[in-house]
């Protein structure tokens, strides 16, 4: 399960290596799990959403010898935005991780 | 391309193309058109499967298109300012609605008399604000708003219908009513009327017996002439601002340019006494002949319109002592109907801006500056 808001992270970092389109990038994120609930055609308004933002560029691609595709690809203001994610979910996993081991501990009750 | 794929592309456009520009409903769909193509052929090397099936679990897995365009369309809201695009809708509707209406049912009309007072002007402001956080929260939200700008419009009839009933204390029979707010001060008026009125119901009655007996302009008493004297009598304006008399008296422009010598009062048969303290209820004749004879025919309709007037302030009175009594509302739709009339002849504005700010969507992309949300 993932919130909404790690979808965007997940496909920053799915383009973190290299270029990919929209299909690639869909099945990425759902070969995770990290879509949630959301359809396939539903990760794509996320897509749009970081373009607008400037955190990816993406053009048309014809020459694939099929359809067209549309190839996105992470921008420097995504890069940055990507780590910034990545430190907010170091944090996050650091704070939950922390309550859940006291709390595992606790329930253990002290060895004597 | 398969007959579930191009069914698939159809439905997914006409759910995008209401709501956005062509070029972004045509990337979209082209996209998704590629996604589901390149998901085909990837089921059919990889499963095996036949094309059609492939198609179908392809699309099952694309996701329905009403929901694939919801989600689309979800992106695609504005929040101009941090602020979320209904609440400008609403709230931009309801004050620029309320603006107009008071400013129709209290103020001097909106746009021929624009900053003619501070009163006038602030609500103008107002208006014209609310009128531009209307549009912006249209363009925002991307999408046309009929049904919220109908929404809108029922709810403020039924507010005004009770803010109107709160605020104006009255009776069912009188166009008019006390303000709540200012309580005292339209009960003293309405008492001052009341005086007034019987003033001038012995006004009348005694004019009525000197224009009969009357052979002459000669055996016309003074009071009867002069409108000075009448009005110094009757108490009905303030002689040094005739301009904003409270009285018709002064209509005949010679009374006020004093080139007119030769005039005579005459009683009206419309007799209209106002909470605000304004009295109307006499009128003027030049020639002596005419006088007398209005006077002759129209002292009796006089006298009924000065009982009638006199009853209905009595009446104002005693809404008045219901109100302190703690009566909260006085439905009158004398009084709120006329703001519903001005309410329906606005509404027909918002729809017109929300059109013309739907076209400008359709043309211009957006705006720069504006954060999607």
């Amino acid at each position: 399960m993932a919130f909404r808001s790690d979808i965007n992270a997940l496909i920053l970092a799915a383009l973190q290596t290299e270029p990919l389109h929209g299909y690639q990038i869909v099945r990425r994120i759902r070969e995770t799990g990290g879509a949630g609930k959301l359809s396939e055609g539903q990760i794509y308004p996320f897509l749009h959403k970081l373009e607008a933002a400037g955190l990816v560029s993406a053009e048309w691609q014809t020459d694939t010898g099929g359809a067209p595709r549309r190839v996105y690809q992470i921008s420097e203001a995504g890069t940055k935005e990507l780590e910034k994610q990545r430190e907010h979910w170091r944090k996050f996993v650091s704070g939950v991780g922390s309550i859940l081991m006291v709390s595992n501990s606790t329930a253990e009750g002290p060895n004597v | 391309m398969s007959d579930l794929i191009a069914w698939y592309t159809v439905e997914l456009r006409s759910r995008l193309a209401p709501h956005l520009p062509l070029a972004e409903v045509n990337t979209i769909v082209l996209e998704a058109e590629s996604h589901l193509k390149e998901s085909v052929a990837v089921l059919v090397t990889e499963q095996q499967l036949t094309e059609e099936l492939a198609a179908s679990t392809a699309i099952n897995s694309f996701g329905r298109p009403e929901r694939v365009a919801m989600t689309h369309l979800g992106q695609n809201v504005l929040h101009p300012f941090g602020i979320n695009p209904g609440w400008l809708i609403y709230g931009g509707a309801a004050v620029a609605i309320l603006t107009w209406v008071i400013h129709w049912e209290w103020l001097r009309g909106f746009f021929d008399n624009f900053g003619e007072t501070w009163q006038n002007g602030f609500a103008g402001v107002v208006g014209t604000l609310a009128v531009i956080a209307f549009g912006i929260g249209c363009y925002s939200d991307r999408k046309k708003h009929g049904f919220r700008i109908l929404a809108a419009g029922a709810a403020l009839s039924i507010g005004i219908i009770f803010t109107f009933s709160f605020l104006i204390v009255g009776a069912n029979t009188n166009q008019q009513g006390l303000s709540r707010l200012r309580l005292s001060r339209d009960v003293s008026n309405v008492k001052a009327n009341v005086v007034i009125l019987d003033r001038l119901d012995a006004y009348i009655r005694q004019g009525a017996v000197a224009f009969a007996r009357a052979k002459t302009t000669e055996d016309i008493p003074l009071r009867f002439r002069d409108p000075k004297v009448a009005q110094n009598e009757l108490v009905l304006y303030d002689l040094p601002d005739q301009a904003a008399a409270r009285h018709d008296i002064d209509s005949e422009p010679g009374f006020q340019t004093g080139s007119i010598r030769k005039m005579f009062l005459t009683p009206s048969d419309f007799v209209y006494a106002m909470v605000d303290g304004r009295v109307y209820g006499l009128q003027s004749e030049i020639e002596f002949s005419h006088a007398v004879l209005w006077w002759r025919r129209h002292e009796s309709d006089a006298l009924a319109a000065i009982a009638k007037e006199r009853a209905n302030m009595t009446l104002l009175l005693g809404a008045a002592n219901q109100a302190r009594s703690g009566r909260l509302f006085f439905f009158n739709p004398a009084v709120f109907g006329e703001a519903l009339c001005w309410l329906i002849v606005f509404m027909p504005i918002l729809f017109i801006i929300d059109a013309g700010v739907f076209i400008l969507i359709k043309r211009n992309r957006s705006w720069p500056g504006w954060v999607k949300a």
